[in-house]
């Protein structure tokens, strides 16, 4: 239910890959067939925290969320955040970045919430 | 002695401030030391360390996983409407910079890019380049090793 949900979002954004990443770096729920968010995921909460504490330490405030734009045209987009009541980071590839973002992320939460018992 | 460099390295820099759309840049090499910085980017020594580990972090989280040989050619950080990038300047050098709230990442990105196209000629012409060669050289420090370095860092400066 959860991964149609994304799929569904994946495709409206015209996105390559959604993925739902707990704080240990495991994929809870992925749409899209991007082998290489497997690789990715381990290393996504790191990442994501380090960006938090790069954007502080530039004086730019909280932070929203951190990309990779990567030589191939792609970006990965990594957003810290809760998921089911954890922390955990949400991760999107594509070629470029989706309009209504925030609420995008928001929908990608609620998705993963329900179908974890955590909203 | 300060590097030849560095003069006309924060000059970029500042011509690039006065251009529009970027608030503050810090060049660094690619151990994380600052070579030269022109606005207010928090503290630059901190800064300069932190972009240096987080680019070289994107390069090995992006390096080991995607199938089509990719690099990571940029890092953006956006937080409340603004954004920090981080870019290569050659091999042996990052530019960070942030950009101004009502700056396009489109103008902030090409702006950056130009720069540091110009940084790395500036370097390259001086008399004693070899210098940042000697700070730039890879590390082949493994990916948790760069995970652990960037937080340790992160930790240092806020508990600093």
């Amino acid at each position: 239910m959860t991964e149609n949900r994304l799929e569904a979002l994946r495709r409206k954004h015209e996105l390559d890959c959604i993925a739902a990443i707990s704080d240990e770096g495991l994929v809870m729920a992925r749409a899209g067939g991007d082998e290489a968010m497997d690789a990715w995921a381990a290393y996504a909460p790191g990442v994501a925290q380090a960006g938090g504490r790069m954007a502080r330490e530039g004086g730019l405030g909280g932070i929203r969320c951190s990309a990779l734009i990567l030589s191939t045209g792609r970006i990965l987009m990594l957003h810290g955040t809760e998921l089911a009541g954890h922390p955990g980071v949400i991760a999107l590839v594509g070629r470029r970045t989706p309009r209504g973002l925030n609420d995008m992320l928001e929908e990608i939460r609620a998705a993963v919430d329900a179908a974890l018992g955590g909203g | 002695m300060t590097a030849s460099y560095v003069k006309p390295c924060r000059e970029r820099l500042e011509a690039l401030l006065e251009e529009g759309a970027i608030e503050a840049a810090v060049l660094c090499t690619a151990d994380g030391l600052a070579v030269a910085h022109a606005g207010e980017a928090g503290e630059s020594e901190r800064v300069a360390a932190m972009s240096a580990s987080m680019l070289a972090l994107g390069d090995a989280m992006i390096g080991g996983g995607d199938g089509e040989a990719a690099e990571c050619r940029q890092v953006v950080v956006e937080a409340d409407g603004r954004v920090m990038t981080l870019i290569h300047a050659g091999e042996n050098m990052a530019l960070a910079v942030t950009g101004a709230a009502d700056a396009t990442l489109g103008m902030v990105l090409g702006r950056a890019r130009r720069a540091a196209d110009e940084l790395v000629a500036i370097v390259a012409e001086s008399s004693d380049a070899a210098e940042i060669e000697e700070h730039g050289q890879p590390t082949g420090a493994s990916l948790e090793e760069l995970v652990q370095r960037v937080l340790r860092e992160a930790a240092e400066a806020r508990g600093g």
